[in-house]
């Protein structure tokens, strides 16, 4: 189960499409959900932040993976940017480049699906639940 | 079905598509051109994200269009632009000599020669808008703001109807880039 780690997707006019938290499952506690609900402020605002970053590298390189593009204290942040600019951003706790990579190919390949959809308005948040569930599975899979 | 190919779509099914929406918004006049256009946008701009999924992302304007003169052209309209020319500033012109979705026109319709032949050149005209509309939908989508307009072109004498004379016909596209268009993500 990833430790701790933000998923988010913006397109290229920096709308954001998606954004998920892949973190470990609810706790009990109210405390500990209070923590996680700061948490999750913190995270989405390194992630904006890092967003200047993954500007400045997407002309450094023609690849799609940026791999590792901003740090804060004990988070990380990495970006894959597709051909038609759109964004996907990771903040994680670990350092492991190739799963990254390996999550990001496959979100991509599901980003598409949604893409496709002709019932799916460009630029507009992705509220698919099937799309959530299969990132989910997704982020569970390469980040044992 | 043990079938490791791409999934395919039928080509007679897909011509029998444009065909029907074509004449249904040919009818429209202007408008019905205009949302053809729009329609052939959305379309090129999900078929350029598909298509570039596998690929390096582009660093210059030169390669964006040289790849949709190559790749794109192939998988979209099953063969490469013919020939590209451009005046280096901003504005290019491809030209296919034989437009696969035009593969099927024909003369028809009128009284006289002249007029087959002008209906023809008038729904050639639509096909070429929505055509023209994928191409603006797939620059736009991978960074290139910018106008797309249609000419269809025949090689045939001009009231050539016997099958033997008739030679397809073919169409130019005339990209005019965004003025000031810094090449970017951010359009």
């Amino acid at each position: 189960m990833v430790g701790l780690a933000t998923f988010m997707i913006v397109s290229r006019e920096d709308v954001p499409l998606y954004e998920a938290d892949l973190g470990k499952g609810i706790e009990a506690s109210s405390s500990a959900a209070q923590k996680r609900d700061d948490a999750a402020h913190l995270h989405q605002f390194v992630m904006h932040a890092a967003q200047d970053f993954v500007e400045e590298r997407m002309w450094e390189t023609n690849g799609m993976y940026l791999k590792l593009v901003d740090r804060f204290n004990d988070l990380y942040t990495y970006a894959w940017v597709t051909a038609g600019g759109c964004r996907f951003l990771l903040l994680h706790d670990a350092r492991n480049e190739e799963n990254v990579r390996s999550f990001f190919d496959e979100v991509h390949q599901l980003y598409l699906r949604v893409a496709l959809n002709p019932f799916h308005t460009p630029r507009t948040p992705i509220e698919n639940e099937v799309f959530d569930r299969r990132v989910r599975q997704a982020a569970r899979r390469h980040f044992p | 079905m043990a079938s490791t190919s791409r999934p395919s779509v039928s080509a007679s099914a897909m011509s029998y598509l444009l065909l029907v929406m074509v004449r249904d918004y040919h009818e429209k006049g202007k408008a019905g051109k205009a949302q053809l256009e729009e329609m052939g946008a959305q379309l090129g701009a999900r078929l350029a994200e598909r298509y570039t999924k596998d690929r390096p992302r582009f660093t210059e304007h030169t390669e964006v269009v040289l790849w949709t003169c190559k790749e794109f052209w192939q998988e979209t309209f099953g063969k490469r632009v013919d020939n590209l020319k451009t005046n280096n500033r901003g504005v290019y012109v491809l030209t296919d000599v034989a437009f696969k979705w035009m593969s099927g026109l024909r003369p028809f319709g009128g009284d006289t020669e002249e007029e087959s032949w002008a209906l023809m050149m008038a729904h050639a005209d639509s096909y070429g808008a929505f055509a023209g509309g994928v191409v603006r939908g797939a620059l736009e989508s991978l960074g290139l703001r910018c106008s797309v307009s249609q000419e269809p072109t025949s090689q045939s004498a001009a009231t050539a109807t016997s099958i033997e004379e008739f030679k397809p016909l073919g169409c130019k596209f005339t990209v005019r880039l965004a003025a000031g268009l810094g090449f970017g993500g951010v359009a």
